[in-house]
């Protein structure tokens, strides 16, 4: 079931027109799909770091915004 | 007789990035580099270019895949000597021009190149061959001439027109003087 929703989700973003034509978001895409956990790291902490913000306060942000209790640390 | 069938409603789809022919320029005027801000850049993958209020920099931006804001700065060439390739700079950067271009030499052409330690779009005075401090001297002292011309001349105008004004009013007020003594009943006096 999981898995169904996360391939509904996917198939969703990669269809999406703002995102088919980009390349960064295609290759965020394939990460994605990929698995690899630790290039995805890397890619969120580089997006923290030119954005000013450490991955602590980037966490809590995302978790406001969609309504998620916050992960522990 | 056939009733018209509707047409199913078909959105067009757009594809994003694949029509060079609205393509625009993205970015603004900047007079710092450190005042673009990440958010400036939008995340399509395009290019985006700040140019400097006074021209003297240019700096272009563009998210990578790794999520790094890559950036570029390019700065105005000295007449002759034009670098063949742009500069890659690192978020580090002083933003400062590159060695090479401190020591450019002055052109045969006789004009100033462009002075790389502070970038400029006129050259300094102090930078200026004497020969062209003399050509500018005479340029602005006949200007200055010309100014002073204008001026007297405006003046003359001036000159003849109150001249002018005080030979028309001359005989109206002996008139009115004589006509004050009447109104008044011997009382002006």
């Amino acid at each position: 079931m999981s898995n169904t929703i996360m391939n509904f989700a996917m198939n969703m973003i990669a269809k999406n027109p703002q995102l088919s034509g980009n390349p960064q978001a295609q290759d965020l895409i394939n990460v994605i799909k990929s698995g690899d956990a630790a290039k995805g790291e890397q890619i969120a902490r580089n997006l923290c770091s030119s954005y000013g913000m450490s991955p602590e306060q980037a966490l809590d942000l995302a978790a406001s915004y969609f309504h998620i209790p916050t992960p522990q640390r | 007789m056939q009733t018209p069938q509707p047409q199913p409603y078909t959105p067009t789809n757009y594809q994003w990035g694949n029509n060079p022919s609205r393509s625009q320029l993205k970015g603004f005027y900047v007079n710092d580099p450190n005042n673009i801000r990440p958010g400036d850049v939008p995340m399509d993958g395009s290019i985006s270019f700040f140019p400097a209020q006074d021209l003297s920099f240019i700096v272009i931006k563009q998210w990578n895949s790794m999520g790094q804001l890559d950036q570029m700065i390019f700065y105005p060439a000295p007449n002759q000597m034009a670098p063949q390739q742009p500069r890659i700079n690192n978020p580090q950067s002083t933003g400062q021009p590159p060695q090479e271009w401190q020591n450019v030499q002055p052109s045969q052409t006789g004009q100033a190149p462009l002075s790389m330690q502070q970038p400029q779009m006129q050259t300094p005075v102090n930078d200026r061959q004497p020969d062209q401090i003399d050509s500018l001297k005479m340029e602005v002292g006949k200007s200055i001439n010309d100014l002073c011309q204008v001026i007297q001349n405006g003046f003359e105008q001036m000159n003849k027109r109150f001249a002018n004004l005080e030979s028309n009013n001359r005989p109206n007020s002996n008139q009115n003087g004589q006509q004050n003594h009447k109104g008044n009943g011997g009382q002006s006096q």
